[in-house]
């Protein structure tokens, strides 16, 4: 059983030491989620949310959530729902803290915390790995890839 | 000396009750505490003039160096309280530090497309000026003086408003505000030093409307302050030439000031384009005051372009900025400067002083100035970045940004500065 894992190490040095990396691994699925009562969002829609440009949806509010910087489903979701990195949108809402005009998704540290929060706030929009086993109480808005 | 202000506003002392409220029940509340800071050292390679009130031959970290707080409190998706408070160099006189309540407001967003602030809110009169003060959110070590001294950082105690148009691509917002502030004039008398500050109450109001789509924002602006006179001095409305009986140096012209007001109003119209197309952004901003009660107030138009590259966490940079006084506020200028003080009005009965001309004229708002930079950025990453700047500035006939005779004198500055926030 040994054999196979040390030939991946050496195929991964070489391929490394040539300058080529290995074929991509696939990235962990995004699942969006919501509080029950939270409208379905287009993807567009979701980006503004995500950008304080879109609070409310039909006259209910709708309140972001994220998991704390560093975090690696973060950098999935910014990825993979909001298409672009994670600097890039830190910098985007330090511009806009401080021209007066809203503040950053409140930020969770462990995903356990930030599904409570969005089972028991409406409203509030978050993310988790599509292959968790969290799921109950909370509605699907999509997923990604 | 460190200095805490009193807040003018019972306004912002509601606005910080509420948010230690909030921080009291934080549990059910989005409660959000961030900070900014720059530690910046400047030094001009000129002796005898001071650029800023504080960049001079040997050097300073007053100029630009600051930090700031700032707290959130977020009741619901509509409601929100803001504070924010700087420690930094004062505006109210050259020496020591002082720590003021720059911010102090209460959001209230009903909708996606609707903003209304009400408290102590900074006027978005140029692109940069809501955020001039952080200095991670721009590529210059430092914003062009030229245009951003148009419209020192005045907090005022009022209220805005922020109506958005979201259309397919594309955005546009109309920003209002109205509100008051007592600020301090300051005036540097060549001749005469050290420097003056005059206290002055003023309104203001205005509107701003942005356009953007995709890497393009264009903007346009009018606003409107009145200046009140709220400490001895006033306000010159102009000087009348007085011809003296006999030959020079005996006789000649006296320059006498005439018609001193209290209240004045100054207009300024503001144009600005921000293009950002990876992995270049290139700002310009164009700006226009008039002061249509006197020619010896501010009567001016500066613009400044900037043109930046970025190479990984390099940004490389160049910025030319101009302002200039307008051709009869500066015609006046050199006339008082340039006029030897009639020997007769030395002595007796009036026993003006041999300056009094030269002091007249320092106190005549008059700019002639370009300056051209090159500097670089470093980003350690998006909220922690290090910047250097060379700067050439000359000068014209004067320069009131500029304590010292600057007549016709060239300088370089040079800018190092480090900037975080989190």
């Amino acid at each position: 059983m040994r054999k196979p894992m040390w030939h991946i190490i050496v195929c991964a040095t070489a391929l490394g030491a040539m300058g080529m990396t290995p074929a991509a691994v696939p990235r962990p699925s995004v699942l969006v989620v919501a509080h029950a009562d939270t409208p379905s969002v287009s993807e567009d829609t979701l980006q503004k949310i995500y950008l304080g440009k879109v609070v409310e949806i039909d006259g209910k509010p709708v309140i972001p959530v994220n998991l704390a910087r560093g975090n690696a489903l973060r950098k999935d979701f910014m990825g993979q729902v909001l298409a672009q990195d994670d600097d890039k949108y830190i910098a985007y809402w330090t511009v806009r803290r401080y021209i007066g005009k809203g503040s950053p998704p409140r930020e969770f540290s462990s995903v356990e915390e930030q599904i409570e929060y969005i089972r028991t706030t409406p409203g509030a929009v978050g993310y988790i790995d599509a292959n968790a086993d969290v799921k109950s109480g909370l509605k699907t808005l999509m997923r990604k890839p | 000396m460190l200095t805490i202000h009193r807040w003018g506003s019972p306004l912002a002392w509601l606005v910080l009750l509420s948010l230690l409220t909030a921080s009291r029940v934080a549990m059910a509340l989005d409660v959000q505490v961030s900070g900014f800071g720059t530690l910046s050292y400047a030094r001009a390679f000129e002796h005898d003039l001071a650029y800023l009130r504080y960049i001079d031959y040997d050097g300073t970290f007053k100029a630009d160096s600051l930090f700031g707080l700032q707290g959130e409190a977020r009741f619901n998706p509509q409601w929100s309280v803001t504070v924010q408070a700087v420690a930094s160099a004062p505006r109210t006189r050259d020496d020591g530090y002082e720590a003021k309540v720059r911010w102090a407001f209460v959001s209230f967003r009903p909708d996606n497309d609707w903003l209304l602030r009400g408290g102590r809110v900074r006027p978005p009169v140029f692109i940069n000026t809501p955020n001039a003060e952080v200095g991670v959110t721009y590529e210059s070590a430092r914003l062009p003086a030229e245009v951003y001294s148009l419209s020192p950082i005045y907090d005022v105690d009022g209220a805005a408003i922020t109506k958005t148009w979201n259309t397919e691509g594309s955005e546009i917002n109309l920003d209002g505000y109205w509100g008051k502030a007592d600020v301090n004039y300051r005036a540097h008398y060549q001749a005469d030093p050290p420097a003056r500050y005059f206290p002055e109450r003023i309104t203001a109001k205005g509107a701003v409307l942005s356009y953007s789509s995709g890497p393009t924002l264009l903007r346009g602006g009018f606003h409107h302050v009145e200046l009140k006179a709220t400490g001895a001095e006033q306000f010159p409305h102009e000087y009348v030439p007085i011809a003296i009986p006999g030959s020079p140096p005996v006789g000649g012209t006296l320059y006498v000031p005439n018609g001193a007001m209290s209240e004045t109003g100054v207009r300024l119209v503001t144009l600005g384009i921000d293009w950002r197309a990876e992995p270049w952004r290139v700002t310009a901003e164009y700006g226009k005051r008039r002061t249509p009660d006197s020619d010896l107030l501010v009567n001016d138009q500066s613009a400044y372009v900037t043109v930046a590259r970025r190479f990984n966490a390099w940004t490389p940079y160049a910025t030319y900025a101009r302002m200039l006084s307008r051709a009869n506020t500066r015609n006046i200028y050199q006339s008082v400067y340039d006029t030897p003080v009639p020997l007769a009005v030395q002595g007796a009965p009036l026993f003006l002083p041999a300056n009094y001309h030269r002091v007249a004229g320092d106190g005549i708002s008059v700019f002639d100035q370009h300056s051209a930079m090159l500097g670089a950025l470093y980003g350690f990453s998006s909220t922690s970045k290090m910047k250097i700047e060379w700067m050439r500035t000359s000068i014209g006939i004067t320069s009131s940004l500029v304590d010292g005779e600057a007549q016709n004198r060239s300088f370089n500055v040079l800018t190092i500065s480090y900037s975080m926030a989190f």
